[in-house]
């Protein structure tokens, strides 16, 4: 079930919210466990038990840690049933096949097992939980009730924020109602629901057109529109599904930590990625790069450090080389910028964003495109090189641009710092009510119209 | 009460979004609108809420959008302004050709004395000292399965191209050509690079829609004009059509095929010196043949036969597009297409290739 489908907000959610409600305020977690479990249910009936599991082995790892006996034992068997979960139902395929390719036979053989929904997300919450007690972060493991909460519940269970345990610890312990943090809740939830529908789901049209058409026969404006488009599909999709989960919690009297902020208006790599995923990016930095020693244990190391952290990175977004090469490619940018150019780029904030704007595209293609000879027959026709007939004429260019141009504005203008800045002066006035009033409407109408809404974050 | 109050105060969104629900909910239930007029005919009816259902698929289909209607001028020789309107187009036509008799002038199908191949019984007609043979298409025959659908059977049979003794032509063939259909033909008009034919392509075009809907630009005067309107004003050598995908899931095969009977009918009335060629519906990959309950390559199996049978090998021909893009189980082959149903763009000039070498040369 999708926060942006029709029986999500017009009955889980109304039903749901009934119920929150009417409950008293001890009963509330039980409310939001039972119906994060039939809301993932919905989605995933048969790997609900396994996120069940998790929850209780988890639990019982991080009672053992609280004992304060055999600690690291503890940790490091969570760690490892944790990672050993997310290897077999995500990477196992993937290895068994680089495996046998390196052999040159059937070594391993192929599980095909489908991915349990969240899992890349919730494991991450479960490993962040344990390590926190592990390290003295977290002091108290809270009930099975808030911890079986926290894990599971729905607004941030299929594809993040990735919170962590010390932020909502209080507030699944107490938290008031007040109706004006619901209200502004739901707020939250109006705008990522059109960040979602009214823009990534539009503009995606225009990606798979491209795709459609095929790789080899477009010309070089075709390649870069098509990149851009992407990019802000992926970001308004992400950005939307994050605003909504973050709506969503503060509707109940959570703060949901904010996932993006305005990152394609960052001038560098590095900037960029403090201002995309920030819940996972700190995750990477807490619990791997920390750990590993950071930058404290000498140059080549810290390198050596961030190499890790980025191929982690890339290979969490999915099972693939273009993944890990995606990844590295943001290491090999990082290491550059810290080294050599990145002052520059502060100092000339407008050489920043051109150079921000034209990587992003193309990182973007390195992700979106898993079939190795395919992205590069991509690359090539963003630089011009065209190793087949091009077919797309200058007349269907000027119709896509006609077609299309205004959508592209106003995705470029939406991920500027225009919308924060305008949400931040209206807030409490009716102009936001309105706004929000008319987005939501717009977006039920959309949904309705079309069923093309695939969610890019739901698999992970 | 005081609750109440509280939460309409502050909460103006909440309350604004349930109120609107209420009233839209309240609205649909209420039988204000059209949903209650009673229907002609049931089945038509039957075949709405069917397509109701389908348009999520459909929109699926949209992705090579556009209305490319065609903008170069046609042929304007001495028999462009034929009739002025219809009836006399179709006087013009009787006496012309001679081809049809009576019955026609009725316009509308299953006019009693024509069966099945209505055209065939017209091509009968047809030049009394020299009758040239009709020729129907031969069929790959294979063991039907059995299918449990209101849109189709499995026919057991692929229609292939009809035998005839083609030409092999150059691109100047198609100057006179005219090419219809969905948005497979606005991959053609977009990508095959045959500038020089007339396009009347939308994506989501049906054989239902095909005749009246408004959407080709009149090179006269630049007005949105209907598919019957160009062929009663504009004379065509070659009428390529290719429908069918879009309705698949509206009205079973028979309809379908009664309508299409009607549309190649009128076709044969308004350009009588035309060839027309009806192209196979081209079938999807085997990844949507396997999932999709409607649009798979057995239902379109089951209208291709169908129209495979209206070809008469004299006026209208058969062409199995299908052969030149399939598998060896004859699915469209998986990687000819990223959303399993339309070409890659470098794949139509296959297509191109396939009728230059089955032209039909009148004469030769």
């Amino acid at each position: 079930m999708q926060f942006s489908s029709l029986e999500f907000i017009f009955r889980f959610l109304p039903l749901f919210f009934l119920c929150y409600f009417v409950m008293p305020e001890r009963g509330r977690n039980v409310v939001l466990l039972l119906g994060s479990l039939v809301f993932y249910a919905v989605g995933e009936p048969v790997y609900i038990f396994l996120m069940i599991a998790s929850i209780l082995f988890n639990y019982a790892a991080a009672r053992g840690i609280a004992r304060c006996r055999a600690k690291r034992f503890w940790l490091v068997s969570a760690i490892l049933v944790d990672l050993g979960a997310l290897f077999l139902f995500k990477y196992f395929d993937f290895f068994a096949e680089n495996v046998n390719l390196l052999l040159h036979k059937d070594a391993l053989p192929m599980l095909q097992l489908t991915l349990p929904l969240g899992i890349s997300f919730y494991t991450f919450q479960m490993i962040s939980y344990v390590a926190d007690l592990y390290m003295g972060n977290i002091q108290s493991t809270g009930s099975l009730l808030e911890f079986g909460t926290y894990v599971s519940m729905f607004p941030q269970l299929i594809a993040g924020p990735i919170v962590q345990f010390k932020e909502v610890s209080q507030q699944l312990r107490k938290r008031t109602l007040r109706l004006r943090s619901f209200e502004q809740g739901l707020e939250l939830f109006c705008l990522g629901l059109g960040s979602k529908v009214l823009l990534a789901n539009k503009i995606s049209i225009f990606w798979n057109q491209v795709q459609g058409i095929g790789f080899a026969s477009i010309s070089t404006p075709i390649a870069w529109m098509g990149a851009v488009a992407f990019s802000f599909q992926i970001y308004f999709d992400f950005w939307g599904y994050s605003l909504m989960a973050m709506g969503l919690g503060c509707m109940m009297g959570f703060r949901i930590p904010r996932n993006f902020s305005v990152p394609y208006m960052a001038h560098s790599a590095s900037e960029f990625w403090r201002r995309w995923h920030i819940t996972l990016g700190r995750f990477f930095r807490e619990y791997v790069y920390i750990p590993l020693g950071g930058n404290r244990k000498g140059k080549l190391r810290t390198i050596l450090n961030l190499f890790v952290v980025w191929a982690l990175t890339g290979l969490w977004h999915g099972a693939s080389w273009n993944f890990v090469l995606w990844g590295i490619g943001f290491f090999v940018l990082l290491v550059l910028e810290k080294n050599f150019y990145g002052a520059f780029l502060e100092k000339h904030p407008a050489i920043g964003h051109l150079y921000l704007w034209i990587l992003v595209p193309v990182s973007w293609m390195i992700f979106e495109i898993t079939d190795f000879s395919q992205l590069i027959i991509y690359l090539k026709q963003m630089v011009g090189i065209h190793a087949d007939q091009v077919l797309v004429t200058g007349a269907q260019l000027l119709r896509y641009v006609k077609e299309y141009g205004w959508l592209f504005a106003v995705c470029a203008l939406c991920a500027t710092w225009l919308p924060v800045r305008l949400y931040r002066k209206l807030q409490g006035s009716r102009w936001l009510v309105l706004i929000c009033f008319v987005i939501f409407w717009l977006s039920v109408y959309e949904i309705k119209q079309g069923a093309n809404n695939p969610f890019l974050y739901f698999r992970f | 009460m005081k609750k109440i109050k509280k939460f309409v105060k502050s909460c103006p969104l909440a309350v604004c979004i349930l109120c609107s629900w209420a009233i839209f909910a309240a609205a649909e239930h209420l039988p204000l609108s059209a949903k209650e007029t009673p229907a002609e005919d049931a089945d038509v009816q039957e075949d709405e809420n069917r397509m109701d259902s389908e348009t999520e698929e459909l929109t699926a289909y949209d992705t090579l959008s556009g209305v490319t209607a065609a903008n170069r001028a046609p042929d304007l020789s001495e028999q462009a302004l034929m009739a002025g309107d219809a009836a006399g187009a179709e006087d013009s036509d009787v006496a012309d050709a001679g081809e049809v008799d009576g019955s026609a002038a009725g316009g509308a199908n299953g006019s009693g004395a024509m069966d099945a191949d209505g055209t065939e019984t017209e091509a009968d007609e047809a030049g009394a000292d020299e009758k040239p043979e009709k020729i129907k298409p031969e069929y790959i025959s294979y063991e039907k399965k059995k299918t449990d659908s209101p849109w189709y059977t499995d026919p057991g049979k692929i229609p292939l191209t009809t035998e005839y003794d083609y030409q092999k032509v150059k691109k100047d063939y198609f100057d006179d050509a005219v090419f219809i259909g969905d948005s497979r033909i606005v991959g053609m008009n977009d990508y095959s690079g045959l500038t020089n034919a007339t396009f009347f392509a939308k994506t989501g075009l049906t054989v239902y829609n095909l005749l009246d809907e408004e959407f080709v630009k009149d090179p006269a005067s630049g007005k949105m004009v209907s598919v019957s309107y160009m062929m009663q004003h504009y004379t065509y050598g070659k009428i390529y059509l290719m429908v069918g995908i879009n309705e698949l899931g509206t009205g079973g095969t028979e309809r379908f095929a009664e309508t299409y009977k009607d549309v190649l009918k009128k076709f044969r009335k308004w350009q009588p010196d035309a060839v027309i060629y009806v192209q196979s519906i081209m079938g999807v990959s085997p990844k949507k043949d396997k999932t999709d309950p409607v649009f798979n390559n057995t239902n379109i199996r089951d209208k291709n036969y169908a129209i495979s049978k209206l070809t008469d090998g004299i006026h209208i021909f058969y062409l199995n597009i299908q052969e030149i893009y399939e598998d060896k189980n004859h699915n469209l082959a998986q990687d000819l297409t990223f959303d399993d149903v339309h070409l890659y763009a470098q794949h139509y000039d296959k297509w191109v290739k396939y009728l230059k070498t089955h032209a039909v040369v009148k004469g030769a």
